[in-house]
Order: C-alpha cells, then structure tokens, then sequence
C-alpha cells in the first residue's frame, strides 16, 4: 500500500515550493529592513562625526577602562601587541594581560621585556576561575599588569581580567588585534553620551593585504588572494547593515570578541563569560539582553561604524571551515543557551525580532538554505518546478545577493572609503560576484556542519590559525615607542589643526 | 481574497512567475546602479580632497598669521562653496583657542564675508550644514537668530538641539538658563558629559544657581550630578542638604559622588554616616571624601573598610589612607602588623606597592 497518492506528493511540492518562498521573502524583507535603519544610522553618524572631533569633546569625562588581553603562547608576538596597546590614545586606562598558563616562555618574555614585579594578592574572587598564580605590576610602565593563572581557556582568562580589574569599564582584546589610536576614545563614546550603555563594539576591519610597521597600521591595502578578499565583502555586509541595522533598535545580539567594552558591574552582575562555549562573546551579550530584559532593567547596548579594530582573516580552507563551523556551533549554544529570551512577553524588539531572526534565518538556515538548493535543482530536473519559473527564482535569489553585498559597498563608501583606489571597488566587485558562485554554498555546508556539531554534543576542536600578518613580528621596543610618540604627536598636532 | 495554499507559485502560466522575473530583473538593475554611485561617490570624495586641498593652501597662510596673534592684511572673500569647510576648520580653532585668538578668529569671519553665507547654510536641508552655522553664530555672538534657536532647542534631533543649547549659552547665557535647566530636567536624549562642557563655558557664576535650584527642587541624580562643575560654596550646602534627607540610594551615591569633587570641612558627621551604608558604591564615595579631608579620626573608620566584603571599596580605603596628610609608609606598615584580616592586608600591601613604583 502506498503511504502517498500522487496528489498527496503534489500537495507537498506545493507546500514546499511555498515554505520556500515565505522564508526568502521573509529573510529578504528583514534584510531589507536592515539595511534601511543602517543606512540613516550611517547618514548620521557620519554627519556629526564630522562635527564631533572626540578626543578634545570627551577626554575629561572618559571613564577608566581595562585592558584586558588574554594570552595563550604568544612569546613571539606578544611584546610586539602590548606596544601596539601603548599606542591607544585615552586618558585613563590600563593594560592586563593575563597570561594562561602558556607552555611557551610568554611569562618570561613579558617579565624581561618590561620589568614585572610581583603584586600582594588583594583582589576578591568575584568570579570563579583557575588558579591565579600572581599578578604582577610593570616597573617601566605603570599602566601595565600580568596576571598569571593556570590554562583554562579564553573565557576563564577574561574572567580572571575582570576579577583584578578596578576599572569600572573593561575592554576584551585579542591579543592580534590591531587597534586605532582613537579606537578606545570611540568605543566608549556612547557610555559616555547614555549612561545606560553596559556594552559596546566597534567595526571589525580585516587586515590581510595591510601594510603594517612595528604593529602600526601603515597602508590600507586589499589582498592579493580571493578568499580573504571575499571575507572583505562578508564582514563589511555583517557589520556595516548585519549589525548597525540592529543596534539603534537595541537588539544588538552580537559584538565581536576582538574588540568590547563593557561595564565591569554588569559582569559581573551575570556571572562574566561562560567556559563551556565556543561563541562565548556572541553568548555574553544574549545573556546581558536577557537578564536586564527579564529584570525590566533600563539598558543600552550598541556598536559604532568607525573601523576601529584590524584583525586578520583565515587565507586558507582549512582554517577558514575551522572558524565557520565553530561560529555556528557558538550562535546555537548562544541562543539555546537563552531560550528564555524568545517572545519573552518583556523580550522588547531583542525577543520578539531579533532573537527569531536570528533562529530562524540564521541558526536554522543552513539545512533550510541546502534544502532549498536541493529542492529546486530536483524539482526543476524532475518537472515540479518549470525552468522558467526555476530561472526566475534564481535570478532574484543571485540578485538579492549582490544587491545586499553592493550596498554593504555604498554604506562603506558614504562612510569611510578606505579602500582608496578605483581598482579596489572593482576588486570588491569581483568578490561579491564570485561570493555568490560556490562560496556561499560552501560555508552553509560548514555552518550545517556545525549545527550538527552542537545538536551531537560533539567536542570541539579549536584547531591552528595559519597567520599570515607581518604585525606578528617582535618589532624594535625603541622604534616601536618612538613611533608611539610620533603618532600621538600627530593626532594632538591634527586636533589643533 | 482568501489565501489559496493549493496554488503552485511555480507552475507555469502562473501569475508569480513574471512577477519574480520582473524583480529579479530589477535587484540586477539596482545592483547596478549602487554600483554606479559607488563610483560617483568615489569620485565626488576624490573631488572634495582636492577641493579641501585648495581650500588649504588659500587659508593656509591667514590662520598662520592668527596663530602669531596677528590680523592678516589679506582676508580672501569667501565663496559659498568654501563656506562649509571654512566653517568646520575655523570652528575647529575656535574650540581650542583662548579668548584673544577666538576674537581674533571672529575678525577674520566677519572680514571673510561669512555672515552673507550663513543665513543660506542655516536654512540648508544638511544637517551637518545647519549644525555648523549654529555653532558659528554663537561663536560670532550674532543675535539674529536668537528667536530660531529658542524653537529649534526642542527639536527632536538631538544635534540640532544641542548646538542650539550651546549658541543660546553663548549669546544669552543668563537669560537662556531657565529654558536649558527645564530642558535638562525632560529631555532623555542630551548626553550630560556634553552640557557639562557647554554649562562649563558658559561660566561658573552663571551656572551655579540655577543648577543649585533645579537640583533641590528635583533631586534627581542626573541634576545631582550637574552640581560637579558649579562653584563648592553653592553646591555643597545644597548636597548636604539633599543627602540628610535623602532615602534613595541612587540619590544617596550621585551626592556622595559629587561630593569627591569638593573640599569639605564641614558637615563630616553627616558624611560618615554612609560608611556604613549597604550599597557597596556609596561606601566607596565615603571613603573617597574621608581620605581627601584627611582628618586624622577617620583613619580608623578607613581602616575598618579594608575589610568590607566588596573589593573595590578595600581599595578605595586603602587609596584614602594614602591621601592623608599625616600618612606615609611607616603608618601603613603599623596598620599591616595590625590587621588579622587578610583580603585587607593584601590590599594595602598591594596599594603600598604601586605607590612606591609610582613614586
């Protein structure tokens, strides 16, 4: 007997063909939405930036931030980081660099490079973390902390930075990332101008193809490879519309881990960064909207456009599965992890828009998106589906694609433009042709991969990032200071411009 | 019509199929125009450099003379195009200059011609454009838009409004201060860090009392917190004033915290009171005003706090003994062979520590 007629099969193509049409149209609408908010945001933002010469408007009224930079061996590279974090030009910060129990020689390299002497122990366990061996003050420079703690991973490391802050603000760095001058002046702009910011991120720039001298940013360049440089097009669509579009509507669910600042109480108010995830950055900033949104607790959490934070993009297949398999896996724990959130009756637009979106065309779109490849390949092969109407579909899926890619550009160029030349707009071009042609259908099959990863429990791997960045060097301490020196020289000689 | 979920939108003869042709054809058509004003906007940025590069080497020379304190004898006429970048820098030198540059910087406007653009500029859909024409009028202390500003302060764009604020703060700051303190009572959106440094310039002896009375009349931290920048002998007597009665910790912290700010000889036991209060924040303020008033009573008190169960108020303490007149590292060891709590003896060893690095 047969469990389906033919017109129950039909019936369930239909059905299909619909499911798949409400969901690209849905998608696109939010996209569309997206891109509206952001592009008004930028328009803006922009407008008063020009205005708003930050440093001499809020130098005396910048809260003091931590440092706080997690280091796992590094001995080659970490000198040369710390020099670079010299370099932020702010009031009234400090750097702690918390060394995790590194097999390599880190400690060492930091206690000759800059005089470490060992701290009395005074601080509270504010939250629970490894061991923490000592803490250690430089003697060279006084704005400079180690702490050393046995390994337990970056999250715990954080934690720990968090524990020996006294700084009301901390700033969560990757210890490759490479920073602006003003990055800190920005970021912490808006905590400044609404005293219920708990959280803020900046625009994450990509930094294969840059020119970079004793770990200063010298020339803006776009690399040389294709897959790097379809990242480019990725991460200016994610941070330009993907998350300025949510953040005046305060629903921003993710800031980047290489680059945050948050309000020390407020960690500590929902217990720091969790250990037992793998997207602990993504999942931090769910859990700050769930418990304030729960609570009814007033609260702002927001990015600003300003590319203010470099960091360096995988440049081979390998490594680059490795990161969206783990970005997956991390969104899912995010939000299973802060289910509670979802239509939440005082979710606000976080629960009742942002959350959904993110669930559904987000944290489910990868066995839906190749469903959907599969479905209309199968149904036009086997006449469900007319070629006509197979065309069509196709059309205006590779058409959203490269419209919403194209505006990511135009945002950049009303904002930014840093990539200067007129070849470099063609370049980008080419990769967002070419991001629609195998590359996007790549990476749904490593986030579907991921997604089985976090359903199967399965243990997670971090695996080896390949570097390619010449910024990873030990520069000449001297050199490095003098540049320092020069570059603050500059921006104060540019301010009285 | 009703929705029929036995209709195949992908069927052919079906009304869908053209309609999806249409818009894919026009998401390609759109892609390439985007492309094109990503062009056109790289071209136009291009121009404007070159622009800005002209307008440099024309100005160059006259903001050299005003920099030596010198009226240059050759002021170029500005034209309209030249105004808004003319504008941004001279507003820029303005910021950063002392009183005799800024009138020197006035001069030059008014010889440039700029009051002839900026009736336009101000009318201008731009809101970067009407923002800087704001800011120039106040800085030219020009009153013929005094009535425009009263309306556009209560603009919904907060930018606008702030540059209205700050040009009514220049022409009228007396009169304009009732209007800014009921502003800054209702309005959410005005960063508090940016009217400290409008009220700031706007000169002590004009902000203290209004400040003073808005902030007994609604003791809200957010005008608690305005009283910083007014003068001690009018803000302290309204602090205390607000704190003996205040029950609110919110209240009770935006007092204490403003209090650091000042020099207090008087009223100490009103203030020793929240030594023990139980937000951890208020303890910390306390202990903060003790160690800047330095009397040698409180050394105890202080020395209690660095075993409070919160870290940061230990090392507020610990902080607060060290600024004591009478204290030095002799006092701090006595108190360390004193002490039987740990977490208290780490701290001040640890502030012991960084003191003598610092030093």
């Amino acid at each position: 007997m047969m469990l389906f007629s033919h017109e129950d099969f039909l019936s369930l193509m239909i059905a299909m063909q619909w499911f798949f049409l409400i969901y690209f149209i849905g998608l696109n609408l939010v996209y569309i939405f997206l891109n509206i908010v952001s592009f008004f945001f930028i328009r803006q933002y922009t407008q008063e930036r020009d205005l708003d010469d930050v440093p001499p408007f809020y130098s005396s009224f910048s809260p003091a931030v931590s440092l706080l930079v997690p280091a796992y061996n590094e001995e080659k590279s970490i000198v040369a980081s710390i020099y670079s974090l010299f370099n932020i030009i702010y009031p009234d910060y400090d750097i702690l660099v918390i060394n995790d129990g590194s097999k390599d020689s880190t400690l060492q390299v930091l206690i000759d490079e800059f005089g470490l002497i060992p701290l009395p122990d005074d601080y509270t366990r504010s939250l629970q973390t490894e061991k923490i061996k000592m803490v250690y003050m430089s003697s060279r420079y006084r704005n400079l902390r180690v702490i050393d703690k046995s390994n337990g991973g970056k999250s715990d490391s954080l934690n720990a930075g968090i524990t020996v802050s006294t700084n009301p603000l901390v700033c969560c760095v990757d210890a490759d990332s490479i920073l602006q001058p003003d990055s800190l002046l920005r970021v912490v702009q808006p905590f400044i101008e609404n005293p219920y910011t708990i959280a803020t991120g900046g625009t994450i720039r990509l930094s294969n193809g840059c020119q970079f001298k004793n770990s200063f940013m010298e020339q803006i360049r776009l690399p040389r490879k294709t897959l790097p440089l379809i990242q480019i097009v990725e991460y200016l669509r994610a941070f330009l519309f993907g998350r300025l579009g949510w953040s005046p509507i305060n629903s921003l669910l993710i800031i980047s881990g290489a680059f945050s600042v948050f309000k020390r109480d407020s960690l500590l108010e929902v217990g720091g960064y969790r250990t037992d995830t793998v997207g602990e950055d993504m999942e931090l900033v769910v859990r700050l909207h769930r418990h304030y949104r729960l609570k009814g607790k007033r609260y702002n959490i927001a990015v600003i456009p300003d590319p203010i934070c470099w960091t360096e993009a995988p440049e081979d297949l390998k490594t680059l599965r490795n990161q969206r398999v783990r970005w997956q896996r991390g969104l899912l724990e995010s939000l299973s992890l802060n289910k509670e959130l979802l239509f939440h009756p005082r979710g606000g637009f976080v629960g009742w828009l942002a959350f959904p979106f993110m669930v559904v065309f987000e944290a489910l779109s990868p066995p839906l998106e190749l469903l959907g490849y599969i479905f209309m390949i199968w149904g036009a092969i086997y006449g469900y589906i007319n070629w006509v109407a197979f065309t069509a579909f196709m059309l205006i899926a590779i058409g959203m694609g490269l419209l919403l890619s194209i505006n990511a550009l135009l945002l950049e160029e009303m904002s930014f433009h840093l990539y200067s030349r007129y070849t470099d707009i063609l370049r980008l071009l080419g990769a967002i042709i070419l991001e629609n042609l195998g590359y996007r259908q790549l990476t749904v099959f490593w986030r579907l991969q991921g997604l089985c990863q976090w359903f199967f429990k399965t243990e997670h791997r971090w695996g080896e990032m390949q570097r390619a960045a010449t910024y990873s060097t030990q520069p000449d301490p001297a050199e490095a200071l003098e540049q320092v020196r020069d570059e603050k020289t500059a921006m104060g000689k540019a301010r009285l411009r | 019509m009703a929705f029929d979920i036995s209709y195949n939108p992908l069927e052919p003869g079906s009304s869908a199929v053209p309609l999806a042709f249409a818009i894919g054809c026009l998401t390609l058509l759109l892609t390439l125009a985007l492309f094109l004003m990503v062009f056109a906007l790289r071209m136009s940025v291009l121009e404007k450099k070159k622009r800005q590069q002209r307008f440099i080497e024309k100005w160059a020379p006259v903001w050299g003379y005003c920099f030596q304190g010198e009226l240059p004898e050759h002021i170029p006429q500005l034209s309209l195009d030249d105004t808004t970048p003319f504008l941004t820098q001279w507003i820029q030198y303005q910021e950063s200059s002392d009183e005799s540059m800024r009138e020197l910087l006035r001069l030059v406007a008014l010889k440039a011609g700029v009051e002839k653009h900026l009736h336009q500029i101000l009318r201008s859909r731009s809101i970067r454009e009407k923002i800087l024409a704001i800011t120039a009028l106040g800085f030219l202390n020009d009153h013929t838009y005094d009535g425009i500003f009263r309306h556009w302060i209560n603009s919904s764009n907060v930018s606008i409004s702030l540059a209205s604020a700050r040009a009514l703060l220049q022409l009228d700051p007396e009169g304009s201060m009732p209007l800014l303190v009921r502003l800054l009572r209702e309005r959410e959106d005005w960063p508090p860090a940016r009217m400290i440094l409008f009220l700031t310039e706007a000169g002590i002896n004009i902000i203290s009392q209004p400040l003073a009375k808005a902030a007994l009349e609604t003791p809200t931290p957010k005008l608690i917190n305005y009283l910083s920048i007014t003068s001690s002998t009018v803000a302290v007597p309204v602090l205390m004033s607000i704190l003996k009665s205040a029950a609110k910790p919110d209240v009770i912290l935006a007092c204490l915290q403003t209090l650091c700010k000042f020099d207090i000889r008087t009223d100490l036991p009103l203030i020793r009171r929240f030594l023990n209060h139980p937000e951890w924040e208020c303890r910390a303020a306390t202990a903060k005003i003790l160690g800047k008033t330095g009397q040698p009573q409180d050394e105890a008190s202080l020395v209690m706090l660095l075993s409070d169960s919160q870290h940061i108020v230990q090392y507020e303490a610990a902080l607060a003994l060290f600024e004591m007149p009478h204290f030095n590292r002799q006092a701090a060891s006595d108190i360390c062979e004193r002490l039987t709590e740990q977490t208290g003896l780490r701290t001040l060893t640890r502030v012991m520590t960084e003191k003598r690095w610092q030093s």
